[in-house]
């Protein structure tokens, strides 16, 4: 009869589990996203009269941000593929955004599917938030000047617009992600999703002003250098 | 009646209409294009289409009505009289 000590037995239970068990490889996606030359100026926006004292003479346009260079900012960047997989989201704080100097900020806002989200107004003037999807209005209020933030959600995934009904040039869009492989390029155009499981996938580039556009990439190993170039603004 | 699609760049309208009494803007309209009505902003029965040219909240494209040369009426309720003079816009705000 052969004798095992107890030691020999949960050994052998490591090495089980080491060779049965599936081993997701996942590696992390770096790029940058550019536009073709000419690089546009940043738009400069009039403010009508009225709103001068709280929201200066003049705004910066917020729809299409470039570098001298030619890297753009604020596109979104995500994976399309099964990610069913993936763990909830971690309870970190209630994503924000703000309405400050007559913006929306950040200008676009990551929050997971259903994840709930605040909107909140530092400006010493009322505003009037309405959200839409498409042509479809979702919801709207108006929040007076620091007025307690408004908790909202979107339960379905996508790319919603806010905008404020009084300030024209008021907008921003709240991003509903299914999964965490979402991203925003920053001021230099840079991105990163992190942690993606070996697979081939379509990654989605989507700028309010550029456009939407596709690529396939397959991963298998970390890619450090991913480049996409808009051609038309 | 005035119609200007502005920048989708259709052809618009500027001429008499009759209409019946206590007809609004949005019905006076809708006797020259189709309408399309939807929620913009405050009542599902604002205008948010004209002659195929629906307004478009994330390019701040949108469809305003002026009678008699003042924004401050509400389209679908303002009861025209004879003489008025109705101008549907499509406009592009800044953003």
């Amino acid at each position: 009869m052969a004798i095992h000590s107890g030691r020999s037995i949960v050994l052998a239970g490591f090495i089980g589990l080491f060779l049965f068990s599936p081993i997701v490889r996942a590696y992390d996606i770096h790029g940058t996203i550019r536009t073709a030359p000419p690089y546009p100026a940043i738009k400069k926006i009039q403010v009508n009269e009225k709103y001068r004292d709280a929201c200066s003479n003049e705004q910066e346009s917020q729809s299409l941000i470039v570098s001298g260079e030619g890297l753009v900012k604020n596109a979104v960047v995500f994976l399309e593929g099964d990610f069913k997989n993936e763990a909830s989201i971690a309870a970190a704080g209630i994503p924000v955004m703000n309405q400050k100097r007559c913006n929306f900020t950040p200008h676009i806002l990551i929050v997971r599917q259903d994840q709930p989200f605040r909107i909140s107004n530092s400006d010493p003037i009322a505003h009037d938030v309405r959200s839409f999807e498409r042509a479809k209005m979702l919801f709207r209020f108006e929040m007076d000047s620091l007025a307690q933030p408004v908790e909202k959600k979107f339960e379905q995934p996508g790319i919603y617009l806010l905008r404020c009904g009084l300030h024209p040039w008021m907008h921003a869009f709240v991003v509903s992600a299914p999964h965490s492989h979402y991203a925003i390029s920053d001021e230099q155009g840079k991105f990163e999703l992190l942690n993606v499981p070996k697979g081939k996938y379509a990654l989605k580039i989507w700028h309010e002003t550029l456009g939407e556009t596709e690529v396939p990439v397959e991963v298998s190993s970390p890619i450090p250098d991913f480049s996409y170039t808009f051609q038309n603004h | 009646m005035k119609v200007d699609f502005g920048p989708a760049g259709k052809p618009g309208y500027d001429d008499m209409i009759d209409v019946e009494k206590g007809t609004t803007p949005k019905e006076a309209v809708s006797q020259v294009f189709p309408v399309l009505s939807g929620k913009a902003c405050c009542s599902f029965r604002e205008v948010i289409e004209i002659g195929d040219v629906g307004i478009n909240p994330a390019k701040n494209l949108w469809w305003i009505c002026k009678v008699n040369g003042s924004k401050k009426i509400s389209p679908h309720r303002q009861k025209l009289k004879a003489g008025d003079v109705v101008e549907w816009q499509f406009i592009q705000d800044a953003q």
